[in-house]
């Protein structure tokens, strides 16, 4: 008994140094270091930049002249157009030009000057006839500033009723709050918590994510294949397996490059979270909670199966090819494989528990993009979760028994590559 | 006590016997030669003393056990076709194959420096595997061999490509690890490498063993080689006696004897009939030797009277 855990500790022991080695090869390389840094940079630029952007622009305050024939409309209008920027200052600052009909124009051509030499944002003019017609005239070099027009527009209305219904006797104030009108918030509900998004920044999320999974699982799974491939083509895979088993080797090189795509994740998620807090921390009025904690969990789960899944064939690619090229060439169905969710991801969005996407999610091939893909958009019942995970697990145990039997031969194997039955051959033997 | 024991082991490739019926007793404490012209099954037959090919039939025996992981950790083998990760260090490398062999740390670094100063590769101990020579690359795989201080060393074609004075480098520390009691076996095309080195030898050819012993023992059953230069005819060859075979160059003759055939009288004989310009008593080549076996075997083609 003594003797026989000996051994197993002695054989794990060559495990955990082909592990070790395969994972620090990695782990060392300059174009590991630049990647890990490199994407949540990339990340932030994309996701979090411009948030920032869209939500603190430093807005200024617009100066506006006003000429007002009317003679009234100029005091309501100050008091109408109040809005305050973030800064405190009031977004609009009015100044009235006094001037008769037949000076108009010289005036305006001042105006004109003073707009183009930006001390006006804009000038309004508001005619004797504004009531009966219900027309002004805004002249400014940004015509499209939607925001601006709305607010001028609104509170020119304003005031226009103020004053008519004050001849009346009748308070705007109470008309305004018996005609207020309701806003509609759209609120989406997951996993009973509500949750406030829009439709299109959870889109690019998500779509982020996935591309981040297909990126991983293949560039891992391709690192793997490589691996093989030069261990087998300088000929070190004779020594290593004078040394160890053919599965102690694979299995070692699989945890070993896999380990090294956890820890890049690990790396990205400090690193994300960190940035989050600084920038939370910085900026308190924006909120940058884009992915919920479970999407992460379930991103680093799919990740795992994924990768153990796909990097047994890219194994089998790599024991089988004598060449680079032709190893691209094998692999090239494997990543279709892993596109196919892409092709159909709009569809996914818009309608996550689709027959099609419900399907392909319980395909294990399919499972770690698709599935991923549903889980954050509309979480399915949790048993369609843990199912399609153990689906999963099982083919990765059945794809690891196979690559095992062909690596055993393959990785001796030169010359012409075996074909299918060649292959099937392989895994029958003892 | 042998240390290895190979029981008339055949491997097919399509149909074609790579080795056949082969046989092998290595004793331990011996440096066993496998010799064979390219192609013989030399590669092959190690190839299945390392489990890395399973033998069709027969039956392989490492220190009375069928090969086992804890057995792997008392072997060195040194693959015929060469190759190390190109990126890595020289020191990297040959720890990662040593812990691989499950020695321990503490006593790798040590024996890294020692086996780099004996090659006279000490200075490259941190440098990267590409910006070493070739000649030098297979001086480290040499010792990579080596450094777990394994029983068994099995070196497919050790010399392939190196110079004299690494070759001699080479079969040195072959000759040390035998006084140390290291068995070792290794295969080779070039006879002449075999001839110093050997306690034993097994010719094959065409994947089959032609002779196998010890190399004294071969020596001495082969006789005494003659080898004759001389001026006139060689129509007084027929009328020597004690010969068991004749290789006929023309002016340049060599002459199997007889075991018990004196070179002595021979001389007398041949002196009185040519005027000779070489006389020489030689112990046959091993080259000489497989040549024979060889040409015994394709219907005696040197053989010319």
């Amino acid at each position: 008994m003594i003797f026989l855990s000996e051994l197993l500790v002695k054989k794990k022991m060559k495990l955990i140094k082909i592990i070790k080695k395969e994972y620090l090869t990695i782990v060392k390389k300059k174009s590991f270091l630049i990647s890990t840094l490199l994407t949540p940079l990339i990340m932030g630029a994309f996701i979090i930049l411009p948030i920032i952007f869209a939500q603190i622009s430093p807005e200024m305050h617009k100066k506006i002249a006003v000429i007002d024939f009317t003679g009234e409309i100029f005091q309501e209008l100050t008091k109408n157009l109040n809005r305050k920027l973030k800064t405190g200052e009031p977004a609009y600052k009015l100044f009235e030009i006094k001037t008769t009909e037949n000076e108009v124009e010289k005036v305006k051509e001042s105006l004109r000057e003073k707009v183009e030499k930006k001390e006006y944002y804009g000038y309004l003019i508001l005619n004797k006839e504004i009531i009966s017609k219900r027309e002004a005239e805004y002249y400014s070099k940004n015509v499209s500033d939607l925001q601006t027009i709305e607010e001028l527009k609104a509170a020119i209305s304003d005031s226009i009723a103020k004053l008519l219904l004050q001849k009346e006797g009748i308070e705007l104030e109470k008309i305004k709050k018996a005609m207020k009108r309701i806003e509609l918030k759209t609120i989406k509900i997951v996993k009973g918590k509500e949750k406030k998004a829009g439709f299109l920044s959870e889109y690019f999320g998500l779509i982020f994510l996935v591309s981040l999974l297909f990126a991983l699982i293949l560039g891992y799974g391709m690192t793997i294949m490589r691996n093989i491939l030069e261990e087998k083509n300088s000929r070190i895979v004779e020594v290593l397996l004078s040394s160890t088993n053919s599965f102690e080797l694979m299995m070692g090189k699989i945890l070993g490059i896999g380990g090294a795509g956890i820890t890049q994740m690990v790396i990205w998620a400090l690193l994300i979270a960190l940035s989050i807090r600084y920038f939370s921390f910085r900026f308190p009025q924006i909120e940058f909670t884009i992915f919920g904690t479970n999407i992460l969990i379930f991103f680093f789960i799919f990740f795992i199966l994924g990768f153990f899944l796909f990097s047994t064939l890219f194994a089998i690619i790599g024991a089988i090819t004598n060449t680079d090229y032709e190893a691209q060439q094998l692999a090239a169905p494997i990543t279709w494989i892993l596109i196919i969710p892409f092709l159909i991801a709009i569809m996914t969005t818009k309608n996550p528990n689709g027959i099609v996407s419900v399907i392909l999610s319980f395909i294990p091939f399919f499972t770690p993009i698709v599935m991923f893909m549903r889980i954050s958009i509309t979480p399915p019942p949790f048993y369609e979760i843990l199912a399609s995970i153990l689906l999963e697990i099982i083919t990765i145990i059945f794809l690891i028994w196979i690559t095992s039997k062909i690596f055993r031969i393959g990785i001796l194997m030169y010359g012409k590559r075996p074909s299918f039955q060649e292959l099937m051959k392989w895994i029958k033997y003892k | 006590m042998n240390a290895l024991i190979i029981h008339n082991i055949s491997k097919k490739f399509n149909g074609f016997y790579a080795v056949k019926d082969f046989s092998l007793t290595v004793p331990q404490g011996s440096i066993y030669g496998i010799l064979g012209p390219n192609g013989a099954g030399k590669t092959t037959t190690i190839r299945m003393i390392m489990n890395i090919l399973i033998p069709d039939e027969g039956e392989i025996l490492i220190f009375n056990q069928k090969m086992n992981e804890t057995l792997k950790n008392k072997i060195g083998y040194l693959p015929e076709e060469r190759g190390l990760y190109r990126k890595m260090k020289v020191y990297e490398i040959l720890s990662y194959f040593a812990e691989l062999k499950g020695m321990s740390r503490s006593q790798i670094f040590q024996k890294i420096d020692e086996w780099l100063s004996r090659i006279g590769l000490l200075e490259w101990k941190n440098k990267k595997v590409e910006e070493l020579s070739k000649g030098m690359q297979q001086k480290i795989q040499f010792i990579s061999t080596i450094l777990h201080s394994p029983n068994l060393i099995i070196f497919d074609e050790p010399f392939a490509g190196l110079d004299p004075i690494n070759t001699n480098l080479l079969k040195d520390i072959m000759l040390e690890l035998k006084k140390q009691g290291k068995t070792i076996l290794y295969s080779t095309h070039l006879m002449e490498h075999a001839e110093k080195l050997s306690d034993y030898v097994a010719l094959i050819n065409k994947g089959k063993k032609v002779l196998d012993g010890k190399l004294s023992e071969i020596k001495a059953k082969f006789g005494k080689n003659l080898i004759l230069e001389f001026d006139g005819d060689n129509g007084f060859l027929n009328q020597i006696k004690g010969i068991k075979r004749i290789y006929n160059f023309g002016r340049y003759v060599e002459i199997e004897l007889e075991r018990e055939t004196d070179p002595q009288d021979v001389l007398k004989t041949v002196i009185n009939k040519v005027k000779l310009t070489k006389f020489e008593v030689a112990e046959p080549s091993l080259n000489d030797i497989f040549i024979r076996i060889v040409s015994e075997e394709k219907n005696e083609t040197y053989k010319n009277y």
